[in-house]
């Protein structure tokens, strides 16, 4: 217990840490490199908020039960009786541990260490305002990888022309935000309901006032930042004058970040509905904000996304490990290809001239060439599906990885068809009415366009994911992967729920895959190698299977993270690989494991009946038969 | 209106089942004893359409004749079930609690029961069979929510009963209800099956408690090595001395 106690402590202390650096890099802008601790701070405070969530659900929820399973066996449990939960039932408002004591010691923590590094970047500015040169000393010091590490590069600092003032402002700003972020992040875990009492906090402190102070926090974080914006501009330009798209990616961040904290905290109903709604308006704005590299990097994160839903919905809903998922991407891309690139192959040209219609033209736009894609992939996914149907596990994942790679093969030999290694070139973009988005919004850069469509596709996909988990048919993939034979036994069609399984997937994959050959312009069969399947896959399983908001927070892990480590070159795919081993030991189920998994990953150790039921198992076979005999005592007589 | 004529069964080149002939009728329970490797299971799966017959041939009478595909059928004898794939089977009302109860770990005791009623689309009669099912068992009225794997035993056998009554059978094939659990819960188990059985319900019970399930059953056969070597009325078959020598243990 006291061990326990211990960890929460540190872990809230961690939590306010990881807040208040993340908001006070934001005033340290470096290149891109400048973003990696800070988002490594925002994965790491999500984290553990949601680690807070799940301890505190799963808290509660067995207590409950043990003292109803407790009577089990005991003669008082009778059929018909019913358990009502005993009416002194309190749900314990914070999670065990923190304690007002352990709350204020975190607080402390965190706002003594974020002050500490607001004063020390301050006097580094306050020192470069002066004239102090302080760029050789820093070269020397600072090997150039760390100092991008820590959002510095050293080659880059500016000779700022900043008024101490706004600095002091600014730093007072952030460590204002951090203790409200910290507030926010402790408070987010526990349950939201006023009447809820909690006797491990001191008078003055009652629960409820942390609750309501923490849940205001979060809801006033993303308008006081903005307020701040509006005011005083983005924060950090004017001090380090270069680099404003790294501001831009962090503000973007913070912004996305305390408003995922605010819909957490918000109250469920109409508050709740108020934040998701600007939390969606905030996140469609994002392509605004971006700067064109960013905008890229994001784009492909989300065409990941995209596919991450989709391989989801294979995997993580019906259980089929498909190792070639790949192969309905590249359906999808090399279908819009055909119909929107000029070139097309001898025997289109001529069937094209033949109804005479000019082949240097695109055949569809964009929007209607989609459903062809989807449609082809879907086909895809069922001609991959009715071969494999009676594999199960690795022999299934060893047939589909065939398929992804005879599709890139096929690719890649066809020349006459799909001009072969050569790839097919200057697919057409996207359009919008007829116009290219430019048109609409200048703000709106090429890449920012393909970013706000896969944005909003995998918003689309990621409901009808969400949708399809909760219904007849997700809930027959869900038994069917526990189960074939009993699903079956219960009516469902193994054939057909697998095959739509896969047809569903692969539709994903090929809106994916489309959007895909747009971005790109120009598509080669080396785009599609098995490592997109692979990375497709690794980012649900980083993310955590069956849950959406973990397939994006997976794909954000998986394709974003390698492009912010960028400011650590070479050692960049190290510290990935690091990461990736410490989220394995650390959260096993993934980031964001869906309730299902969940229950899988954790049974063993988290929870109480299923003791109780092997107990009973174990002294199964004697006691049956000294119980069962005098139970026929009677009859028995009666029978000779 | 179950009637099985000799019906062999195999895996592979094993002889599982070898002839097998049985009948239940509407509102028995009948049931099936026999030691390990008996083919007590395999019977079960074979009526439900998990394994399939080689030779012989299962009847089931569907009093309102609606019915799918190119199901044979002889006017008398009703539609021919070795003909027909497991879905199917579970569509025409057969309903089968597995051997080790089989609940779906992941899904929730709500989707567990709905499960069970995959294969109906009457909303209303769902819900009707819903509340009954947790009528006879209100430990799951507690659990909905609740993930399947994290109930006891007891809970479990009592959620693949339930589940099974959710698709509103004709005739329900309990595999070993009473396996692995404490006698005390054996005890509810086989007053519950009797309780189902006093609604309307014909049951096939498998079973290796013998002494129990001949108790609640009105007829049983006895299995060996996959041919029936006895049968008869239950008090019957409780009676007799080999049964008695065999099977219960006196």
């Amino acid at each position: 217990m006291r061990h326990d106690t211990v960890t929460r402590s540190v872990k809230t202390g961690l939590v306010a840490f990881a807040c208040l650096s993340y908001l006070i890099l934001v005033g340290i802008p470096g290149r891109i490199g400048g973003a990696a601790l800070p988002s490594l701070a925002l994965i790491a405070a999500l984290v553990f908020w949601f680690n807070f969530r799940r301890n505190e659900d799963f808290r509660t929820v067995p207590e409950r039960d043990r003292g109803s399973t407790g009577a089990e066996g005991k003669p008082g449990w009778q059929i018909g009786t019913n358990h009502a939960p005993a009416a002194n039932d309190t749900v314990p408002l914070l999670p065990a541990g923190i304690s007002g004591l352990n709350l204020h010691l975190g607080l402390a923590a965190g706002a003594t260490t974020g002050l500490l590094i607001a004063i020390c970047s301050s006097v580094i500015v306050a020192a470069i305002g002066n004239g102090v040169s302080i760029q050789p000393v820093f070269d020397k010091m600072v090997p150039l990888n760390v100092a991008a590490l820590v959002g510095v590069s050293p080659g880059q600092i500016a000779q700022a022309d900043v008024s101490p003032f706004r600095y002091l402002l600014q730093t007072v700003y952030f460590a204002g935000a951090g203790i409200l972020a910290a507030l926010a992040v402790t408070t987010g875990g526990a349950r939201l309901t006023d009447a809820a009492r909690s006797d491990r906090l001191p008078v003055n402190l009652s629960a409820p006032k942390i609750l309501a102070a923490g849940r205001l926090a979060g809801l006033a974080l993303p308008i006081v930042l903005l307020a701040f914006i509006v005011l005083l501009g983005l924060p950090g330009v004017s001090a380090f004058g270069s680099n404003e798209g790294t501001v831009r990616l962090l503000l973007t961040l913070v912004a996305t970040g305390s408003g995922l904290f605010a819909h957490r905290l918000s109250r469920p109903g109409r508050e709740r509905r108020i934040v998701t709604v600007l939390l969606g308006l905030g996140v469609l704005m994002m392509p605004f904000v971006l700067d064109q590299f960013q905008n890229s990097v994001m784009g492909l994160v989300f065409i990941y996304v995209m596919m991450g839903l989709g391989l989801n919905i294979v995997v993580g809903y019906a259980g089929l490990l498909d190792l070639g998922y790949v192969a309905f991407f590249a359906i999808g891309a090399y279908t819009y290809a055909f119909l929107s690139a000029p070139f097309s192959s001898p025997y289109i040209s001529n069937l094209l001239l033949l109804l005479n219609i000019s082949p240097d033209s695109p055949l569809l736009g964009y929007w209607m060439a989609l459903p062809v894609a989807m449609l082809t992939a879907a086909i895809g996914g069922i001609l991959l599906g009715i071969p494999v149907l009676r594999l199960r596990g690795d022999y299934l994942a060893i047939v589909t990885l065939g398929f992804g790679e005879i599709i890139r093969l096929f690719m890649l030999n066809m020349g006459e068809l799909t001009n072969g290694p050569r790839g097919i070139l200057e697919i057409s973009q996207p359009s919008l009415f007829g116009f290219a988005p430019e048109a609409f919004f200048g703000l709106l850069s090429s890449q920012g366009w393909t970013f706000l469509l896969a944005l909003i596709s995998s918003a689309l996909i990621a409901i009808v994911a969400i949708r399809l988990n909760s219904s007849r048919l997700g809930r027959a993939w869900f038994a069917m992967q526990e189960d074939e034979d009993v699903a079956e036994a219960t009516g469902v069609h193994l054939v057909r729920t697998k095959l739509l399984a896969f047809a569903i997937g692969a539709t994903f994959a090929g809106m994916a895959g489309q959007l895909y050959a747009a971005r790109q312009i120009n598509i080669f069969p080396e785009n599609f190698s098995l490592f997109v399947s692979i990375d497709a896959l690794a980012l649900i399983i980083v993310g955590g299977i069956g849950s959406p908001a973990g397939i994006v927070l997976g794909a954000l892990a998986l394709k974003g993270l390698p492009e912010v480590l960028r400011g650590v070159d070479e050692y960049r795919i190290v510290a990935f690989a690091a990461l990736l081993v410490i989220m394995m030991i650390v959260r096993p189920a993934g980031i964001l494991p869906s309730p299902r998994r969940r229950v899988q990953l954790t049974a063993p150790e988290e929870q109480g009946p299923p003791e109780l039921s092997d107990g009973a198992e174990e002294d199964f076979r004697e006691p049956l038969e000294k119980k069962a005999a005098p139970l026929n005592g009677p009859e028995k007589d009666e029978a000779q | 209106m179950l009637i099985l004529e000799s019906v062999h069964t195999f895996y592979g080149h094993i002889h599982a089942l070898k002839g097998i002939s049985l009948t239940v009728n509407e509102g028995e329970v009948v049931s099936l004893i026999g030691s390990n490797g008996a083919g007590k299971t395999t019977t079960l799966n074979t009526i439900s359409g998990v394994l399939s017959a080689r030779a012989g041939s299962i009847y089931f009478q569907e009093p309102n004749g609606s019915l799918p595909g190119q199901a044979s059928r002889s006017p008398d004898q009703g539609i021919r079930l070795d003909q027909l794939p497991a879905h199917e089977v579970a569509r025409l009302g057969v309903s089968q609690s597995p051997e080790g109860r089989k609940i779906f770990a992941r899904l929730s005791v709500q989707e567990n029961l709905a499960m069970g009623a995959f294969a109906r689309t009457d909303s209303t009669g769902i819900s009707e069979d819903l509340d009954r099912v947790l009528e006879l068992f209100p430990r799951l009225q507690e659990r909905l929510k609740q993930p399947g794997g994290t109930l006891s035993g007891g809970e479990q056998q009592m959620l693949a009963i339930g589940r099974s009554l959710m698709s509103r059978p004709r005739i329900l094939l309990l595999d070993e209800p009473s396996m692995g659990l404490a006698p005390l819960l054996v005890q509810q188990i086989f007053q519950i099956i009797r309780e189902i059985n006093a609604q309307g319900m014909t049951i096939l019970l498998v079973e290796q408690n013998a002494q129990a399930a001949l108790q609640v059953a009105h007829r049983g056969y006895v299995l060996e090595t996959g041919t029936i070597v006895l049968s008869g009325k239950a008090g019957d078959l409780l009676a007799n001395p080999q049964v008695a020598e065999a099977y219960l243990g006196i």
